[in-house]
């Protein structure tokens, strides 16, 4: 991998990681790459995704992302959809 | 926000043993136990167990899963939360997996000097826990379809 790109860890999870048909896969971005660019590349790969990507929260390292943040080799990010623990 | 790794966060865990997401069965008696010392005086106990009905459909199971380091994290934080509000022991534990109709899927116990504080910061608990803890469930119902349960919209 070149140091023009790096390598993020996406997960799903609940209907999303059904729909999508994986609990996890990783993605290789240009750098500088933010999570608005990660986002629509994870809707060219699973199209069926993004009706339910309204609803989402995103998380990048386990923190939730309330705007468009610049990513960095290894990050993990989750789409997360509501919760409904209890 | 605070993230689940945080080194700080995770010692102020282990002084309150506040966290735990389990895929093993949840013992009322032992997380009553770990919560008990002399100067408790009053202990609130909620218990969540799988019901047989969702609306008009009949239950035969859920199964829960979670992204657990965060909502472990998150479970952390609101425990936190409340003892900053309240002077609490408490132990909060949510079962994953696949569970049967009447099995114990989460549990919360608090104890204080004086019942007002362990209800109240029971309640609050365990409302934040519904709203913000990073775990789905999918229902099994009677006539074999599955579905996942509508959760509480984003967290903001």
């Amino acid at each position: 991998m070149s140091i023009s790109s790096i390598k993020v860890k996406v997960l799903y999870f609940a209907n999303i990681k059904e729909v999508a048909g994986t609990r996890e896969e990783e993605f290789i971005i240009s750098n500088p790459a933010s999570s608005d660019l990660l986002l629509r590349r994870i809707q060219e790969m699973h199209p069926c995704i993004s009706d339910l990507l309204k609803t989402m929260t995103i998380s990048v390292n386990c923190r939730v992302i309330l705007d468009n943040v610049l990513l960095k080799d290894a990050d993990e990010v989750a789409l997360l959809p509501p919760v409904a623990g209890g | 926000m605070i993230s689940a790794n945080d080194n700080s966060i995770n010692d102020k865990l282990e002084l309150y043993e506040i966290k735990r997401i389990t895929e093993g069965e949840i013992s009322i008696e032992d997380t009553f136990e770990s919560i008990q010392d002399n100067s408790v005086g009053a202990t609130v106990l909620f218990v969540g167990t799988v019901r047989n009905f969702n609306e008009t459909d009949i239950v035969v199971g859920m199964y829960y899963e979670s992204y657990i380091k965060m909502a472990e994290g998150r479970m952390q934080i609101i425990i936190n939360d409340a003892r900053q509000k309240w002077n609490i022991k408490c132990k909060v534990l949510h079962r994953i997996g696949d569970l049967e109709v009447g099995d114990i899927s989460v549990v919360a116990a608090v104890s204080a000097f004086h019942r007002h504080d362990a209800f109240d910061a029971c309640q609050y608990i365990m409302e934040r826990i519904k709203r913000e803890v990073q775990i789905w469930k999918k229902e099994r119902l009677s006539g074999g379809d599955e579905r996942w349960v509508k959760g509480y919209l984003k967290e903001k």
